[in-house]
């Protein structure tokens, strides 16, 4: 399933914005390039999901490692758009607040 | 009749191929296709010696695998076969191997290419050498060669073409080799698996024995083998149960790792008898180390009496429990809670309801909602509400499972699929 994920990234704006569907066996990757990502950048990450159709848990999973990462570094991460499938699942498993959302 | 003595031969040859393709087809181990494919390459071009070698791509090098001659006795041979390396470009295999193309080498001793370190190592005298490359699908092998023509002085054109044909055949039954034994070993992993998946059984609990048509139940079916579903009926000291469903992201063993690791917390924190949101906070602690950050579950832990159709509840970032009845699927509604494993120290709510007599209450995975029929679309949500409506209780949860399978037909589950039922008769 999934025809996989697309991430491009702003070093400048410290944004990332992933697009596409993102499950169990693209998550492994996924991660890999956030960790690489937050490695060149300081301050809070901007994450952009307005184009993202489908996330599973284990996605979600690797978001919220990502925010344990950086909070460990007195830094955050704050989702700035989401599509109506990742705002559910966010409601969800009631997550908004991690990332600074509502 | 010049041409019969050629085409006699030709024949013989091709019948010769013919049979080493035939015999190499039946070989079902790479021990034993080496010591075979040898024998033909030396009977088919009628050689006294042959060796193969096989490429490493990870260090560049070829690989001594096997080798045969006729002519020396074991201790020789051993010596010959005990770790042997050739680097691209040297010796006649090297060649053949970085060029890609068949050699035949009529004078080894004064072919500048001709290295003789296996001659010194066995005492054989190389006179010629036909060396051909490995090749299967533009990926070099290995390379297979003939030494000393027995009742020639050198190799002939022939020979090399139809050592050629034999290098092809070779590719073939190696690259088969290779596929067998990686099905072989996901048989392997498969068989740890399926005994993974009856150990996984167990940790689903007892169905607890309830006065009349008082009902507490649940399944869980897992996506692949095992899954990051679980669920547990756990009795207290006063007549209430712990009720639970929780789901570890991710799915297949590492979801199971971490689902075996809850269930063995959750069971020993209940032996403090506290409220759900009490309980999920201790819970939540250790989750949070063995957890280490990777994943997480969502979970619903309910704590319910029997005899009152009392009931208190906890949510960890879980979809609502439904309240069902005749024509009625209502949320319950959902005290605060993050999903266990992500905050060293979270709160979680406590509300409670009134189970009243007739009603069930429902507690799903999204493995429900999200099963997919093949045309890819969701059972979703809405469906979920009103199939509910429409079976009422008792054995709502069965009647729910059975419309998400008639629902998914043929298509494989994509989430492991759990649900949870309390029926109050």
């Amino acid at each position: 399933m999934g025809a996989g994920w697309k991430m491009e990234s702003s070093i400048e704006e410290v944004l990332i914005k992933v697009s596409g569907e993102v499950d169990f066996t693209g998550t492994p990757d996924l991660r890999n390039e956030m960790h690489a990502f937050v490695k060149q950048t300081s301050g809070e990450v901007r994450v952009d999901l307005s184009e993202l159709e489908y996330l599973d848990s284990s996605g979600l999973a690797s978001l919220i490692e990502l925010r344990r990462i950086l909070d460990k570094d007195g830094r955050s991460v704050k989702i700035i758009a989401v599509t109506d499938q990742v705002d559910r699942l966010l409601n969800l498993t009631q997550v908004k607040s991690l990332f600074g959302m509502d | 009749m010049i041409g019969g003595g050629v085409l006699n031969t030709q024949a013989n040859r091709l019948k010769k191929l013919i049979q080493a393709n035939q015999v190499l087809a039946s070989i079902e181990s790479l021990v034993d296709l080496l010591p075979q494919l040898l024998r033909l390459a030396q009977d088919v071009t009628g050689a006294q010696a042959s060796s193969i070698l096989l490429y490493n791509e990870d260090k560049n090098v070829l690989e001594f695998a096997w080798a045969m001659n006729d002519m020396l006795g074991d201790k020789a041979m051993k010596n010959l076969k005990t770790g042997f390396e050739l680097p691209m470009g040297q010796g006649i295999a090297g060649w053949v191997a970085e060029h890609r193309e068949a050699l035949n080498v009529v004078d080894a001793q004064n072919d500048e290419r001709f290295s003789k370190v296996a001659d010194k190592k066995s005492g054989f005298v190389t006179r010629c050498i036909l060396c051909t490359p490995i090749i299967h699908q533009d990926k070099l092998l290995g390379v297979v060669q003939v030494l000393n023509s027995l009742d020639k002085d050198c190799f002939g054109r022939e020979d090399k073409e139809l050592l050629e044909s034999f290098g092809h055949l070779a590719g073939v039954a190696l690259v088969r080799s290779e596929l067998m034994l990686q099905r072989l070993n996901q048989q392997k992993f498969e068989t740890q698996l399926e005994a993974a998946s009856r150990l996984q059984k167990q940790f689903n609990p007892r169905q607890p024995e309830l006065e009349g048509e008082n009902l507490i139940w649940g399944s869980s079916v897992p996506a692949q083998f095992v899954g990051g579903d679980l669920y547990d009926f756990i009795p207290n000291s006063d007549g209430s149960w712990y009720i639970y469903l929780a789901d570890v992201s991710g799915k297949g063993l590492p979801a199971a790792l971490i689902m075996s690791a809850l269930w063995t917390r959750i069971r020993a924190e209940a032996l403090v008898e506290r409220t759900p949101g009490e309980m999920l906070k201790a819970v939540n602690r250790g989750a949070y180390e063995f957890m280490g950050g990777e994943v997480f579950a969502t979970m619903v832990l309910l704590r319910y009496y029997p005899e009152t159709g009392k009931c208190e509840y906890a949510v960890a970032g879980h979809p609502s429990p439904l309240l069902v009845s005749a024509g009625k699927a209502d949320p319950l509604e959902r005290p605060f809670g993050l999903p266990v494993g992500i905050l060293d120290d979270g709160d979680f709510g406590t509300n409670d309801f009134h189970l009243d007599r007739g009603q069930s209450l429902i507690i799903v995975t999204d493995g429900v909602d999200e099963a997919r029929a093949g045309d890819g679309q969701f059972f979703g949500e809405e469906r979920m509400v009103e199939t509910l409506k429409q079976v009422g209780a008792p054995r709502a949860g069965e009647k729910l499972l059975k419309a998400v399978a008639d629902w998914r037909g043929d298509t494989p589950p994509n989430d492991d699929t759990t649900v949870v039922e309390i029926f109050r008769a």
